[in-house]
């Protein structure tokens, strides 16, 4: 388990489901020298089931719980505002932390993000170096400073 | 029935003057106090003189005249008549014609008279005392049961008159035989009855003899008297010439027989003491006295005669002079009362107005003429057998009765009392105006009552009154109508101002298709749960049907076919009357209907119609502007809806914008960008060209959609106004720009007084970044950007001005400049989306402040204008 938990303390869950903004952002974190390892989901239905260990999710040395969400809010299925809800509705799981990824400025959005818990709520940037700072600053901040609760 | 006719009923009603002088000599027959007071007060008096000279106490002068000579006693027939005859007679009469009952004193008092006299024997004043007295009593007696006249006009008169004359000669004569009881008799012979009878004759003629001349002469004289002291009338007349020749020769002959009698007595009286021892001198007197005593009585018996002859002569006279005016007296008297009583009678009949006379005292009616029974329906002898108390309400009667206790009805002789409710035979309540007479109709106490009937008068007062309560009702009604804000409410208010004004015990409104609404007396509560209501269904068909308003009378009501059936179903309530009225809508389609039902026992007239009517008008219009705003609301709500979801559809639309448009945007930068970092190598100048323009373009488009979705927010959002401390916004502002002013080496100069202003924050922060990146931007190549911003507080309302020295503006394009995607110039000279200044104006417009534009060669000035606020 303590291997498990040291996985788990460096992948970072990314719901995404526009192919170019994973790609976008994951050179940004390589940019960045952010070395974690991510996982990607497509929809917020398979958020859901990674985070709950479900179908094909249930091995966690492949799909380990991951330290932190990045959660983009126009998600297939299940938008990211019924994951986030969803998710902090979980006895284990609700201490993780969200920072929603979105394309989003509404306030209506950022509000509802913040209500349901989001940790933080960034803008996805256009211009290509505002998204690399942004995800290295983001790293600094969540994977170096902050000490993290315990997930189960 | 006449006047003459109340005179006699009022007559007999009333308890007459019956002249009784029999009350004189029986006490207990009448219990009258004058003959009980003079019999008293005579005894008293008797034993008082009967005692007085036997004491000698020489208080009463008692001269040689009065000092009693038994001989001349025995003898002495003036003393008799002085004593006795005169005085009686005087009593006779004054009790007998004038009926002045105290006139028996000068009779009673003369006999005391007769025993004073010195040295007299008691038994002889007892004698004496008695002897007026018991002939009086005796007298009256007989004569006074009589009931004919008394006045001698008539041979049966002078029979009962000679009749009590010799009963009262008997009784008087008493005396002589006591005189002999006693041994006190002058000349005793033992023989007590002779001794008795032996003054009856003489008795009893003196006593016809002294009586009658008074009677005959005085008559007349009392008749008039009588007349005029006591107001009856008597059917006594002065008396005739064949009246006075039998009073003339029954005086006549009793006269005659007096002297005979008379002469025989004395003689033998004479005889009598003559045949006595008496002592010397004693004869002498006698004889003397003899001859005097024959002398006195004819003297007596002239004077009578000639006072009788005198009387008849004087009466007959004066008896024809009064008969003459008696005659024509009560000729005029008759005619005057047949006229006066023709003209009361014409009066009272003919008048058009109701009169009634009746008792004072009782109330009870005496007659009424031809207008009252027509009036009330009662007919006259049905009007006398009823009081004052039963033409009224029986509410009114305390009040009547009050009215005659009150002190002014006996004062006044004419009073107007006012308006009253009278009662006629049927029933119906009528008012009246009444003026009473007091008349005195026989000794009668009436009043005569003048009767105004003003029930039309009053009928038109209350008529006005209820229309005036109608109206204010009505008025009322229409305010809580319109008041009221349902349908229900309306009817609510319908059906109780419906039964208010119609003075029905049920009102019920209906309106189609379900609105019930009722007002129910309290009389009725049990019928108030709907359930339990008359059911309106028949009576709404029929309107449906007809169209307009419905009255039903009580009888017709009852004969109804159904009535049975009804009553059977709604058990003991009683429906009455019917009124149904419809409520009838603008475009006159029938919508519902407003009933009232059971007026008591009256039906509904037409007014309760007409009132009914109105009333439901306005509750139709009522009704209608309810359902129209009701209508309304629906369809505003609707149109809300429906914005709601055109927003939402807005919102989503712009999310999409905002997300699904940048990522395209975001992938073409990252990529090109991605291009341009690793491979630049691979590529020539031209092609690293393209790449720039790719991703500036990109650039150029995120801004773009960036503003649109700005402003379409600025639209969307309803932005609460709070209070915003302006400088900090400006300070905040230049914040955000500080990147673009450094890189353009602009100069700010600021001088933001600490002027709060009703706002949004994050708009008014947009719109003052918005204008001063403006400002930066629109400034001549080459040329620092000079910028400078400044605010005011003017009259409630802040100013913040910013100042470039741009390029201007020329006036033609100031409105031009803010509206969305309006640009001056192209991209290439001052890149811009064109939204800016729109998003200014939009975002001033959503906090109610203003934009306005100064400019000239020298630059441009933007005056944003907002509310100032302030605390409290």
């Amino acid at each position: 388990m303590a291997d498990m938990g040291n996985i788990s303390k460096t992948t970072i869950l990314l719901a995404e489901d526009d192919e170019n903004d994973v790609m976008l952002i994951k050179r940004a974190f390589s940019k960045s020298h952010v070395i974690n390892p991510i996982a990607c989901v497509k929809n917020g239905e398979e958020a859901v089931a990674y985070l709950s260990g479900e179908g094909q999710y249930a091995d966690r040395l492949r799909y380990p719980l991951p330290f932190m969400m990045l959660l983009d809010l126009k998600l297939p299925r299940l938008s990211g505002h019924e994951v986030l809800s969803w998710l902090r509705a979980q006895q284990g799981l609700r201490r993780l932390p969200v920072v929603v990824l979105t394309s989003s400025r509404e306030p209506a959005d950022i509000n509802r993000a913040y209500e349901l818990g989001a940790n933080s709520y960034l803008v996805k940037p256009v211009v290509f170096e505002e998204f690399s700072t942004l995800l290295k600053q983001l790293q600094v901040y969540w994977l170096m400073l902050s000490e993290h609760p315990e997930l189960h | 029935m006449s006047v003459t006719d109340i005179k006699l009923v009022s007559a007999a009603r009333s308890t007459g003057w019956r002249w009784r002088p029999l009350s004189m000599v029986s006490l207990s027959a009448r219990g009258g106090y004058p003959g009980f007071v003079v019999m008293s007060l005579w005894l008293v008096l008797t034993i008082v003189s009967i005692w007085w000279p036997l004491g000698d106490n020489g208080l009463i002068p008692q001269g040689p005249g009065f000092t009693w000579n038994r001989w001349d006693w025995y003898l002495g027939h003036t003393l008799l008549v002085m004593h006795f005859y005169l005085p009686w007679t005087i009593s006779v009469c004054l009790v007998m014609w004038l009926g002045f009952e105290w006139g028996a004193v000068v009779a009673y008092l003369a006999t005391l008279f007769s025993t004073l006299y010195k040295d007299m024997p008691p038994q002889i004043a007892v004698g004496n005392a008695l002897h007026n007295p018991l002939a009086m009593a005796t007298f009256f007696l007989f004569y006074c049961n009589y009931k004919g006249d008394y006045t001698l006009r008539s041979p049966k008169s002078w029979g009962w008159f000679a009749l009590a004359s010799l009963a009262a000669a008997f009784v008087s004569s008493l005396g002589s035989f006591i005189s002999e009881f006693t041994g006190t008799a002058l000349v005793g012979g033992g023989d007590l009855l002779v001794a008795w009878l032996e003054w009856v004759p003489n008795a009893f003629l003196l006593s016809m003899l002294t009586c009658a001349p008074f009677i005959l002469l005085l008559s007349p004289s009392i008749e008039r008297a009588k007349q005029r002291y006591l107001g009856r009338a008597l059917p006594a007349n002065p008396y005739s010439p064949r009246e006075l020749v039998l009073a003339a020769s029954m005086f006549a002959i009793t006269l005659v027989l007096f002297l005979l009698v008379d002469d025989q007595w004395i003689s033998r009286r004479a005889s009598t003491l003559l045949k006595l021892r008496l002592p010397q001198g004693v004869e002498k007197v006698i004889q003397s006295e003899i001859e005097t005593q024959r002398v006195a009585i004819w003297v007596l018996a002239l004077m009578l005669a000639a006072i009788c002859l005198g009387g008849v002569f004087f009466t007959s006279r004066w008896a024809h002079r009064l008969r003459m005016r008696f005659d024509s007296e009560t000729r005029e008297a008759r005619s005057a009362l047949r006229r006066s009583e023709a003209n009361f009678r014409n009066f009272f009949e003919n008048n058009p107005a109701p009169m009634l006379l009746y008792d004072r005292d009782t109330g009870e009616y005496v007659d009424v003429n031809q207008a009252a029974v027509e009036r009330y329906g009662y007919t006259r002898s049905e009007f006398l057998e009823r009081t004052v108390f039963d033409i009224r309400p029986p509410e009114d009667v305390p009040k009547v009765k009050a009215a005659m206790r009150a002190p002014d009805y006996r004062a006044a002789d004419y009073r107007h009392t006012g308006e009253w409710r009278h009662v006629t035979k049927s029933g119906e309540l009528i008012y009246v105006d009444v003026r009473v007479s007091a008349l005195t109709i026989d000794n009668r106490a009436l009043n005569l009552v003048l009767v105004y009937d003003v029930s039309p008068r009053k009928q038109a007062q209350v008529a006005v009154e209820r229309r005036a309560r109608e109206l204010q009702s009505l008025a009322a009604s229409s305010l809580e109508i319109a008041g009221a804000k349902t349908v229900d409410g309306i009817l609510q208010a319908c059906a109780e101002r419906a039964r208010e004004l119609s003075g029905a015990k049920i009102a019920i409104a209906r309106c189609e298709p379900q609105h019930l609404q009722s007002s129910v007396a309290d009389e009725y509560q049990a019928w108030r749960a709907p359930g339990r209501l008359p059911d309106t269904e028949a009576i709404w068909r029929v309107l449906l049907n007809k169209r307009f308003p419905q009255r039903v009378t009580v009888e017709e009501v009852k004969n109804h076919r159904l009535y049975p059936e009804f009553a059977a179903r709604y058990g003991r309530m009683p429906i009455g009357a019917v009124l149904a009225v419809p409520l009838t809508r603008s475009d006159s389609e029938l919508v519902g209907a407003l009933i009232v039902a059971d007026k008591g026992p009256g039906d509904f007239d037409a007014e309760d119609e007409s009132i009914l009517v109105q009333l439901a008008q306005n509750a139709s219009v009522g009704i209608e502007s309810v359902l129209l705003r009701e209508a309304l609301e629906t369809h505003m709500e609707e149109l809300e809806h429906r914005v709601v979801e055109r927003t939402a559809e807005l919102d989503a639309f712009a999310y999409s914008v905002a997300h699904d448009l940048r990522a395209p945007l975001r992938a073409m930068h990252g990529f090109a960008d991605a291009v341009r970092e690793d491979y630049a190598g691979a590529l020539d100048d031209a092609g690293r060209d393209f790449l720039t323009r790719i991703i500036k373009s990109a650039k150029n488009m995120d801004t773009l959609i960036q503003d649109l979705l700005a402003y379409s927010r600025i639209g969307r959002e309803k932005a609460e106004l709070t209070a915003v401390p302006l400088s900090e916004i400006v300070q905040d502002s230049l914040a955000d720009l500080q990147h673009e002013i450094a890189s353009r080496g602009a100069r700010v100069e600021v001088s933001v007084p600490p002027l709060t202003v009703w706002a949004h924050k994050a708009t008014l922060k947009q719109v003052v970044v918005n204008l001063v990146s403006n400002a930066l931007k629109f400034t001549a190549p080459g040329t620092t950007p000079q910028i400078r911003i400044w605010a005011v507080a003017l009259q409630g309302r802040v100013e913040l001005c910013v100042r470039d020295n741009g390029i201007g503006i020329a006036p033609e394009h100031r409105e031009r400049i803010f509206k969305v995607f309006e640009r001056l110039h192209g991209s290439e000279t001052y890149p811009g989306t064109g939204i800016g200044l729109s998003i200014v104006k939009k975002g001033l417009a959503s906090m109610q402040g203003e934009i306005s534009i100064e400019s000239d060669g020298h630059g441009s000035t933007f005056h944003a204008n907002l509310k100032e606020y302030r605390d409290g």
